[in-house]
């Protein structure tokens, strides 16, 4: 299994399926940390933890449906696999219409349930590599001088130096020069690379 | 003796006999000894005997042989110390025809002393049909008891369903992580016998869950014990939470300790609770809030109240919801209700609705404390 | 038939047999303010969705599964369209990874009139307005 480093947070009002859960990913070399309720968890959560949520529907006091949608409100990036003991179609369809990357039912298969959690884990270790690397280019594009940022526009769109000078009215030395920086500023080395990152400006 | 006297009480018995024969009930006379005098039409009728064949003989031919031997020694005692055991009206015991058959009658015994001589007159009234109608009514009463009970358990069915996957969903996953940990040699055995105590410890908790359940569903005979009201509570609650719990409906309990005992049929006490509570959570839906408190009114009386803070019954139907077949529910039977009451009746109490604080309904159960049975 | 167009040019898309020969699919879906299409079977899809070039799909199918094979078309056609199932009692699981690959709603059958009426609407809304 891969280590995506990430904390499965385990929220179930029944202590000896929270209990057992968190061996269950203890065997799967899986980090977890479990709250009684949905406000416990809200009371614990921080903007930037990383991990998945396994969420029980129906709790006392805020359901897990309730929590999905103050997380959302947080702008939480967790994924959420909910675990219920009674669900229906309907109440499955709903929550998955309202984000849920999963939905399984008690008692659960531990393949199939670690399994989820591993792709859930996966996906949102990807999705944090992407945002921070989003941050990072970004960051490295505040420091490019108007100048340096018309060139890398060109230079992403495909055209070639002698184009560039033409375009802008400027040496083909100076397009150089310009272009060597942005390379510099933005941390890459080839043009493809360049082009890779310039795709995360657009998001 | 004078002649004119015996003449005239010979003509009193001859009016007396023929008063006797038009009676519709048996009558029959005794002398002192228990010796048969007098056996009217009816009495003919009802036992199968002529009167010529059964006058003179001891009336403990017309009994089914338990009583037969006491009856000697009853009277006897009677004449004797005047302690009373049959003498009195209405009282229920066993008589046996010609044949041999047993039937219940009710007896009337009077006392008619003439003279030196002291005779009994009974009055017998064959109440075999009126048995055998009461025993049905029971009968269907308990079998509609039985309806409502599993009715009630049915409504609860999700919520109860509920309540078990938690413990057999927590067993398996223990069991899973055990043989993951135990195939890469993360085991040992402390951990496992920790882990195997928590399994055991879950498959306990479905089986009470399962055992209270059962307990419910079974026929019982409506017997009566002397129980502790608080007692049978704890019970229903234990099976009201699973479904409270699952309507996201919280029952606080105000119990006041040390209440007197009451003579109950526990089941039949935990199904009224059980039904009101149902009520409740059906009449104020989720969220409901429930109570469920009981107190001593007096030395002589008991309360149980269910509380609720939903819509309320209106004053119009305070009666009527009682009714069997009333409800406003579309999929409700109406007997809910009606069993409660038929059942806090048969323990000598009542129940009754009225408006709580909240505006929600506030159903009172009153039952008879055992003071009277303790004390003597 | 031709394909009615209203000025957006969002479609509604009825298919499958047991969904065009329900009056209560087709009655409830009749009323909502969008040019609505009957179609029978997916071979006739293909040339409907030609001629309309977006809106739901709404789709009787037996196995959410099944359903699955659908949206892939769908997509393969054009990236416009979104799925909503109506399928006979199914399980969760099924539910569940019919919503995970992609279908946008899943109505279980027998529909309650209403039911369908907001969720279609909804759906169509969320293409009229995109977030
Ligand atoms: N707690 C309550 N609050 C409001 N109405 C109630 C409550 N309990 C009972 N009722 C009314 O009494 C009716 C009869 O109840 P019951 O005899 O248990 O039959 P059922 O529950 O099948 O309708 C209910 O339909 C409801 O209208
Ligand atoms: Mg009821």
């Amino acid at each position: 299994m891969s280590e995506t480093g990430g904390i499965v947070f385990v929220v179930d009002d029944d202590e000896a399926v929270r209990d057992s859960l968190s061996l269950l990913l203890e065997s799967a070399s899986l980090q977890s940390q479990c709250f009684a309720s949905a406000d416990e968890f809200a009371e614990h959560y921080q903007g930037g933890m990383s991990g998945c949520l396994l969420l029980d529907i129906r709790m006392p006091g805020k359901s897990g449906l309730e929590l999905r949608d103050w997380l959302d409100q947080q702008g939480a990036q967790l994924p959420i696999i909910f675990i219920t003991g009674h669900g229906d179609v309907p109440m499955a369809v709903d929550a998955m219409k309202r984000g849920a990357i999963d939905f399984i039912q008690k008692p659960f298969s531990d393949d199939e349930l670690l399994q989820r959690v591993q792709q859930a884990l996966e996906s949102e270790a990807g999705d944090r590599a992407d945002r921070a690397e989003a941050d990072r280019v970004r960051a490295n594009f505040e420091t490019l001088t108007p100048r340096e940022r018309e060139v890398m526009q060109q230079v992403v769109a495909g055209r070639v130096n002698k184009v560039i000078a033409l375009d802008m009215d400027i040496s083909q030395r100076t397009v150089e020069i310009h272009r060597a920086r942005v390379m510099h500023k933005m941390g890459v080395r080839s043009v493809a690379d360049l082009v890779r990152l310039a795709s995360f400006l657009d998001k | 003796m004078p002649n004119s006297s015996e003449h005239a009480s010979s003509f009193a018995e001859a009016r007396f006999a023929a008063l006797l024969d038009a009676a519709v009930d048996a009558i029959l006379v005794i002398d002192s000894n228990g010796q048969i005098e007098t056996f009217n039409r009816a009495a003919e009728r009802l036992f199968g005997y002529q009167s010529v064949e059964i006058c003179g003989q001891n009336v403990s031919t017309l009994m089914p042989d338990k009583y037969s031997h006491a009856h000697d020694s009853y009277l006897q005692r009677y004449l004797t110390t005047g302690e009373r055991r049959i003498i009195g009206i209405g009282r229920e015991v066993s008589a046996m025809r010609r044949d041999g058959s047993v039937f219940p009658v009710e007896l009337s015994v009077g006392e008619v002393a003439t003279g030196e001589k002291r005779r009994f007159v009974g009055i017998i009234r064959d109440i075999s049909e009126r048995r055998a109608s009461e025993q049905e009514l029971r009968q269907q009463q308990e079998r509609l008891e039985h309806v409502t009970r599993l009715g009630t358990l049915g409504e609860m069915a999700a919520g109860i369903a509920h309540e078990i996957n938690q413990p057999l969903t927590a067993i398996a996953t223990y069991a899973h992580a055990a043989r993951r940990l135990l195939s890469s040699d993360r085991m040992d055995a402390v951990r496992l016998d920790d882990v195997l105590g928590k399994m055991a410890t879950q498959a306990e908790r479905a089986g009470q869950i399962i055992e209270r359940i059962r307990d419910l569903a079974r026929r019982q005979s409506p017997s009566q014990e002397l129980c502790d009201l608080n007692a049978i509570m704890d019970e229903t609650l234990k099976l009201a939470e699973v479904d409270a719990r699952y309507h996201d409906a919280p029952i606080v309990v105000e119990m006041t300790p040390g209440l007197p005992h009451a003579w109950l049929n526990s089941v039949q006490i935990q199904q009224v609770v059980l039904n009101l509570l149902r009520n409740a959570i059906e009449a104020g839906g989720a969220g409901t809030k429930l109570k469920l408190r009981t107190y001593a009114r007096s030395k002589e009386e008991l309360v149980v109240e269910v509380e609720d803070n939903g819509p309320g019954v209106p004053e119009s139907l305070r009666t009527e919801i009682f009714n069997p077949f009333f409800t406003t529910r579309t999929d409700g039977t109406g007997m809910g209700l009606s069993i409660s009451r038929s059942i806090v009746a048969s323990h000598g109490g009542r129940i009754e609705v009225d408006a709580a604080p909240t505006g929600g309904a506030v159903f009172r159960v009153t039952l008879p404390t055992a003071l009277g049975e303790i004390d003597e | 038939m031709p394909a009615p167009q209203d000025e957006n040019g969002f479609t509604i898309l009825l298919l499958g047999q047991e969904a065009v020969s329900d009056p209560r699919i087709c009655s409830a879906l009749a009323g909502l303010p969008w040019p609505l299409q009957l179609v029978e079977s997916e071979s006739d899809l293909r040339i409907a969705l030609r001629t309309a070039p977006a809106g739901c799909v709404v789709a009787h199918v037996e196995d959410p599964r099944a359903g699955l094979r659908l949206h892939a078309d769908l997509r393969a056609i054009s990236g416009d369209w979104l799925l909503i199932m109506l399928t006979p009692r199914t399980g969760i699981q099924a539910a569940v990874s019919a919503l995970k690959f992609g279908a946008h709603d899943l109505i279980e059958m027998p529909i309650v009139e209403r039911v369908l009426r907001e969720r279609v609407a909804s759906a169509m809304r969320s293409l009229e307005n995109p977030q």
